[in-house]
Formats: C-alpha cells, sequence, structure tokens
C-alpha cells in the first residue's frame, strides 16, 4: 500500500531534436553556418543523415545519396557521422539531466528523469521543463521537453515536437491530436492499425484493447492504452556516471600541435561544460591521440588544484605537446577527466596568497618541459646512502604551506657545492691521512683533514664502498674528497660553499 | 591621538576577531612583509630593514666563500618570515640536498637546470607563478652554453627577471662568480661580495663552518647609490661573519 503522502509519479522526457545534427555542431560549432550535410559513411554512397540550415535551402534533404546532394549543392562541404562523437554527446544529455534530477535513464536519444517535487525548486512543472530544455542546450544538445503521468505518454509528447506539461488525467486529450508513428509505436503494427483504417492516437483510443490484442497481440493492446493515457511504464533509473570522457575521429591526419590545440579545445570545452552541469571540476586528465599507423600516444596532465578553465588546461596540453610531440600524424583524439569537488576558496584578507595552483601548474609544466619532469620538486633524503643518489619530490605548494605553517627549528649546515660528475684526483695518503691533493680543479698541500666517513652498501646489486674526507687546503679551500674502495680512485665530491 | 598605523592595526583586529567568530579564519592573520630581513643587523639597516621584496639582489665571491650556505640560510629566513614558499634555481646541478637545513626542505623548490640560460628561463617562470617569497638563482660555475656554443648572458634576461619580481613582489637573488660580467651588474638593488675566512673545526676534528667576510658593494635606495663597507654577525650558524 502506497504512503498517501507520496507524491504522483511525474516524469519528465527530453528528446534531442536531431541527435546527428546536434552531435556534428557540438563538435563543429561552426558547421550550423555552413553549407554543410552529414553522412552516414564515407564516398559517393553515403546517405544524408543531416544537413545544415543554408544546405536545406539549397534543396539538400535527408535519404539523399552524397553525390546526389553534391550535384544539388557545389559548395556543400561533406561530414561522416562520428559513432564516438554521438555517444559523447549522449553522455552530456545524461549530465544535463543529472544536473536536476538524481533519477534520470538514457534510451537512445532521449533521458527520462524523475519529476516528482519539483515545485519546491521551480515552483511549477513548466518552470522545470524550461530548466531542463536550458540545460540540455547548454552542453550541445538541444531538446523538446514533456511532462506527464506516464513513461511513453512523455516520450510520444516530446517526440511530436511539442513542449508540454500534461496535468495528471489530462494524458488523453494531450495525446489525441497524434498521429500513430508520433505514438512512437512499432512501423509494424502501424501499418497494420492503417490497413484497418485507425490513423490516429484518438481513433485508436475508441478501439477495445481486448479486441485488438485478440487480433494483432498483445503490444496492440498496450498501444491502446498508451492512446488512453493509461501508459504507467516506470522509469528504470540508471547508475550515475562519474566517466567524463569526450572524443573524436578527425577526417584528416594532423601533424602539427596548433591545429591539434584547436581541435582538442572543443573537446575540452564540452567536457567542461559536462563538469560544471554536475558542479564537479577536475585535477587530472588523460589525453590520447590515436597515431596515423594504428596504436595511440597518451599522456597525463595534473593542475596544481581542481579548475574548469579551460585556457589553463590547454596551456597545459601544450607544454606537454611542446616537450613530446606525437611519433606520428593523429588522427583522433580522447581526453578523460577524473571528477572533483570545486576548489573551495577561503583566503585570509591578510595571508600571503601563496602561488595560484592554476599558474603554478603552468610554470611547473613548462619547467618540466625544459628540464626534465625528475629534476624539478622538493629536496628529500634519499633512501640510500649510495654517492650521487639524488632524490626529489613533487613540489605542491598546499603542502609546502602546510609544512610553513608548522615549527620546525632552524638548524643551519654548511653547504656543499657537489661536482656532478666527481672530477678526478690524486692524492698523497700518508699516515692515515691525506697530505697533498693534485686535481684540474684545485691543487695543494693540506693544512687539516677530518675523515674518513666511510659508507658501503647495496652488495646484492650495485655494491659502492667509499671513504670521504674533509679537507682544508693551505689557501683555506674546503673540499670533500672521496676514495672509492672498489676501484681504488679519489675524486673530488665537492667543494664546501 | 592614534595614529594611522594604530588604526589600522585596530581594524585589522577587529576583522580577525569577527571573522575567526563566525568560523572562518584559517589562521591569524598576518601582515604581508615588504622586506625580507638577512639576519646581519648591520646590513639590514643598510639595506632598508633587509632584501626588498620586488627587487634583484646579488651575491657574489670567490669560491669557498660560502655563498651557497648563505643563500640557503636566507631562503630559510624569507620563507619564515614571509610564510611563503622559496625556491633554489641550480644552474650548476650543484646543490647538495643533504645539506639543505630540514625545516628548509618541504618548503623549497627546487630546479637542477643544466646551464645559465636554463636556469634563467625556470627562473622567470617560478617567478612569474607569484606565490614565492625569494627565489635564488644560483650561477657559480654553471655553463652557459646554447647549444654547442658559449653565448653571453645578455642584459635581456636579467631585465625580464627584475620585471618579474617586480610585478610578482619575490625577492630575487643572483649568487654568481666574482665579477662575473654575466652578472646582472647595475640592475641589483644591492651587490654583496662574499670573501673566504678560516674554517672552523669542531673540537679540532669535525668540519663546523666556515667564516665569511660580507660587504655591500653597491646599495641603491631610491635614487641614492653607495658604496660602503657593511658589517655582518658571529651566530651559530654554519657560516660565520664578520666585519669586512
Amino acid at each position: 500500500m502506497s504512503d498517501a503522502r507520496e507524491p504522483p509519479v511525474r516524469i519528465a522526457c527530453a528528446t534531442v531534436l536531431d541527435p546527428s545534427w546536434s552531435a556534428l555542431v557540438r563538435r563543429e560549432p561552426a558547421a550550423a553556418e555552413q553549407c554543410v550535410a552529414l553522412v552516414d559513411q564515407d564516398g559517393a554512397r553515403g546517405v544524408v543523415l543531416a544537413a545544415s540550415p543554408s544546405a536545406l535551402r539549397a534543396g539538400v534533404r535527408r535519404g539523399q545519396r552524397a553525390h546526389r546532394a553534391r550535384s544539388i549543392a557545389g559548395s556543400l562541404t561533406i561530414r561522416v557521422e562520428d559513432p564516438h562523437a554521438r555517444a559523447s554527446a549522449r553522455e552530456a544529455l545524461c549530465d544535463a539531466a543529472l544536473s536536476l534530477s538524481p533519477t534520470i535513464e538514457l534510451d537512445a536519444d532521449r533521458v527520462f528523469l524523475d519529476a516528482r517535487g519539483v515545485r519546491g525548486r521551480f515552483e511549477t512543472e513548466e518552470g522545470f521543463a524550461a530548466a531542463l530544455a536550458r540545460a540540455c542546450e547548454k552542453v550541445g544538445q538541444p531538446s523538446r521537453v514533456a511532462i506527464a503521468r506516464g513513461r511513453l505518454t512523455a516520450a510520444a509528447l516530446s517526440c511530436a515536437a511539442l513542449d508540454v506539461v500534461v496535468p495528471e488525467g489530462g494524458e488523453r486529450a494531450a495525446l489525441a491530436a497524434l498521429s500513430l508513428a508520433q505514438l512512437g509505436l512499432d512501423p509494424k503494427l502501424v501499418r497494420s492499425l492503417d490497413s484497418l483504417g485507425v490513423h490516429s492516437a484518438s481513433a485508436l483510443a475508441r478501439i477495445e484493447p481486448a479486441l485488438l490484442a485478440a487480433r494483432l497481440g498483445e503490444h496492440a493492446a498496450r498501444a491502446v492504452r498508451l492512446a488512453r493515457g493509461e501508459d504507467r511504464t516506470p522509469l528504470i533509473a540508471m547508475a550515475r556516471s562519474e566517466r567524463f570522457e569526450e572524443r573524436c575521429s578527425f577526417e584528416w591526419e594532423i601533424i602539427e600541435s596548433e591545429p591539434l590545440l584547436f581541435l582538442c579545445k572543443r573537446l575540452f570545452d564540452n567536457a567542461m561544460a559536462r563538469l560544471a552541469c554536475r558542479s564537479l571540476s577536475s585535477r587530472h586528465a588523460r589525453v590520447s591521440f590515436a597515431l596515423r599507423e594504428g596504436g595511440a600516444h597518451e599522456r597525463a596532465i595534473a593542475v596544481g588544484a581542481p579548475t574548469r578553465d579551460v585556457a589553463v588546461w590547454l596551456r597545459l596540453l601544450r607544454a606537454s605537446l611542446d616537450a613530446a610531440p606525437p611519433p606520428d600524424a593523429v588522427v583522433g583524439a580522447r581526453v578523460e577527466f577524473d571528477p572533483c569537488a570545486p576548489r573551495a576558496v577561503q583566503l585570509g584578507l591578510f595571508d600571503p596568497p601563496g602561488p595560484a595552483p592554476e599558474r603554478w601548474s603552468l610554470a611547473l609544466a613548462r619547467i618540466e618541459a625544459m628540464v626534465g619532469a625528475d629534476r624539478v620538486g622538493m629536496p628529500c633524503a634519499p633512501a640510500t646512502h649510495a654517492p650521487g643518489e639524488v632524490r626529489l619530490a613533487p613540489f605542491d605548494p598546499a603542502h609546502a604551506q602546510r609544512a610553513i605553517d608548522r615549527a620546525v627549528p632552524a638548524r643551519f649546515a654548511l653547504a656543499l657545492h657537489v661536482f656532478r660528475p666527481a672530477r678526478p684526483a690524486r692524492v698523497r695518503y700518508e699516515h692515515g691521512a691525506i697530505q697533498a691533493i693534485v686535481s684540474e680543479y684545485a691543487s695543494g698541500r693540506v693544512a687539516r683533514c677530518a675523515g674518513p666517513y666511510r659508507r658501503a652498501g647495496q652488495w646484492w646489486s650495485e655494491p659502492f664502498a667509499q671513504d670521504s674526507w674533509d679537507v682544508a687546503l693551505e689557501d683555506q679551500t674546503l673540499l670533500r674528497v672521496a676514495y672509492d674502495g672498489r676501484t681504488g680512485e679519489w675524486s673530488l665530491e665537492g667543494r664546501y660553499e | 591621538m592614534a595614529t594611522d598605523a594604530a588604526r589600522i592595526d585596530l581594524a585589522r583586529r577587529a576583522l580577525e576577531e569577527a571573522t575567526r567568530a563566525a568560523g572562518l579564519a584559517r589562521k591569524p592573520a598576518e601582515r604581508v612583509e615588504r622586506t625580507v630581513p638577512t639576519g646581519i643587523d648591520s646590513l639590514d639597516q643598510s639595506l632598508g630593514g633587509g632584501f626588498a621584496r620586488g627587487a634583484l639582489y646579488a651575491l657574489s665571491g670567490e669560491p669557498g666563500s660560502g655563498r651557497a650556505s648563505l643563500a640557503l640560510e636566507w631562503l630559510l629566513r624569507a620563507t619564515e618570515r614571509a610564510r611563503e614558499p622559496v625556491a633554489f634555481i641550480d644552474g650548476a646541478d650543484a646543490l647538495d640536498a643533504e645539506g639543505v637545513p630540514e625545516a628548509l626542505r618541504e618548503r623549497l623548490l627546487w630546479v637542477r637546470a643544466r646551464s645559465a640560460f636554463e636556469a634563467l628561463s625556470c627562473a622567470e617562470h617560478v617567478i612569474d607563478a607569484g606565490g614565492f617569497a625569494m627565489v635564488c638563482l644560483y650561477l657559480v660555475h654553471a655553463k652557459v652554453t646554447r647549444g654547442e656554443h658559449e653565448r653571453p648572458i645578455g642584459a635581456g634576461h636579467w631585465t625580464r627577471i627584475v620585471q618579474r619580481a617586480e610585478a610578482s613582489q619575490c625577492v630575487a637573488l643572483a649568487v654568481t662568480d666574482l665579477d662575473d660580467p654575466r652578472g646582472p651588474g647595475s640592475l641589483t638593488r644591492a651587490t654583496l661580495h662574499a670573501r673566504r675566512g678560516v674554517a672552523q673545526w669542531d673540537r679540532g676534528s669535525v668540519l663546523d663552518g666556515v667564516e665569511v667576510e660580507l660587504s655591500l658593494s653597491r646599495n641603491r635606495r631610491g635614487s641614492l647609490v653607495t658604496h660602503a663597507e657593511h658589517g655582518a654577525r658571529r651566530s651559530h650558524s654554519a657560516v660565520a661573519l664578520r666585519v669586512a
């Protein structure tokens, strides 16, 4: 028994007006202004799926062969439908729906939403429908919206080019004007009903379901119930997708980074619009380029703090491409973002600002492109005592700020200017101490010497055994001298500076 | 009658209390200092309170004159005073990570450049990013080759560093060899010279530090340029300084 306080079932349906064309315009907005036709396959035998307004004015029609369309409109540009772009467009439609309702169902190029209780936020269901239409428009999927008691009723009304909100009990009247095809019935059933002289939803609603079921089957009875507005098909909620992927195939090969960035910008724009719909942001992205000879070239991009600023992402991608361009011509691209909560900014009025994460990420990317990623970071104590070991941890401004807030007693040590690699030297070693040094860098008699400081290890892989001395020459030059116990060679490890 | 500074201070405290009461304050608010003290009183007096933010300084000296030690000490003082991270752009790839004070390690960005040109470009990017209290450009024994040929460091590089430091209000410190013609020259706010003193040995057996004579050879404050000697201090630091 249902709870008396539970609001009645209301289902909203947003149907994309022209899915193929919307997917193309979403990827290539300039196509809407040009004389363009979208075909299902490459070559002269391709069939026109959709066309731009100027192409339609020139006489191009859906269902025409590509060669025929070209002969009609001489300046026509042919674009081949990209299944990847279509899939991304569907995901964008889901994101638009999720921005308004947590319970949605995607069915091909339409999305259903649970529209119960929307009056609390939108005052009227019309307001909710308008908000849904705006959200779909924002992600490049202009749609018609209908709200009704049943799922199929809402779908039929939104397909029939009507933005409509049907009140409880008014479904039959709303559907009466629709044709059988607009009801979304199976074409075979529509033909059968046509042969029986039933051409509209109102005529279908007048037939007794049991009689029609006896002749045409149970699905005909369901069609009658739909025409009467008695559809009670429930909405089957789908799992919320946390994948923000945009991909497209290029119609030509791209070698240089500038056009590649231009095309990637659209993917970034679309992905960011989807993230914005869900009130999410991102710190990490993976960009993959499909190569001409097959295979893919992947790279990861990270920003210091979550951002939806496309310019920041593009600058990082540019730095990444400058550092390591794709090894071959690119024929497709895919970007995938890991969603996360947007950055909550609460800075103190008198606090120092610290490096802005976006600007810092860009600076870091440029520096890494110049010197290499392994040569930038925070100095860390190496995990081994092996000579010449250097370890750097990634530098994070937020981490540095936390370290500044911690009080650590300051202890200074004399800094060593390390020679990388160590400079070879000749040493006179007598009576357990270094007496004199001759090297390209510094030579002289030793005035004072401390050591040896011994270190040895890694006998299981790359063994080392080294003795070091701190040495002061007579001219007060302070050096660190090393003796390699395995090779018997002396070297200057560095100079105290 | 309260002065303007006192009034501002009162207002600041009132605002702090209000934000803390509203649960908005992250930590006690602090002023952004306009100078970073060197820790050497007489030098700070001559520089007008320390290194001015937004200016370029040069530290040069003979080999082994404690320049790297001084630079690291000043970086640590800068990060503690300004409460911002600092950077060491190593044009010679010569920094010993083990010798970096522990208090500085997690606050320090270290860039291991392969040449002076790389270091200069990296310094530009780091300063441009903003938010660093001090950026030290260590060019001692740095290679000045670009490609296969040795090239001079043009004044344009240093001009860009000065402009960027001014824009991001960061102290830029260039550590160079003695009288290096490739240094920043007259673009600096002040030029310091370090001279090697005697080494100090702890209990006669362990190297503990080195005495350094530090002199201020050029100091520009406003339009006035002075050439004067300046003093020093003796501290617990590994680098002990004495009057030049």
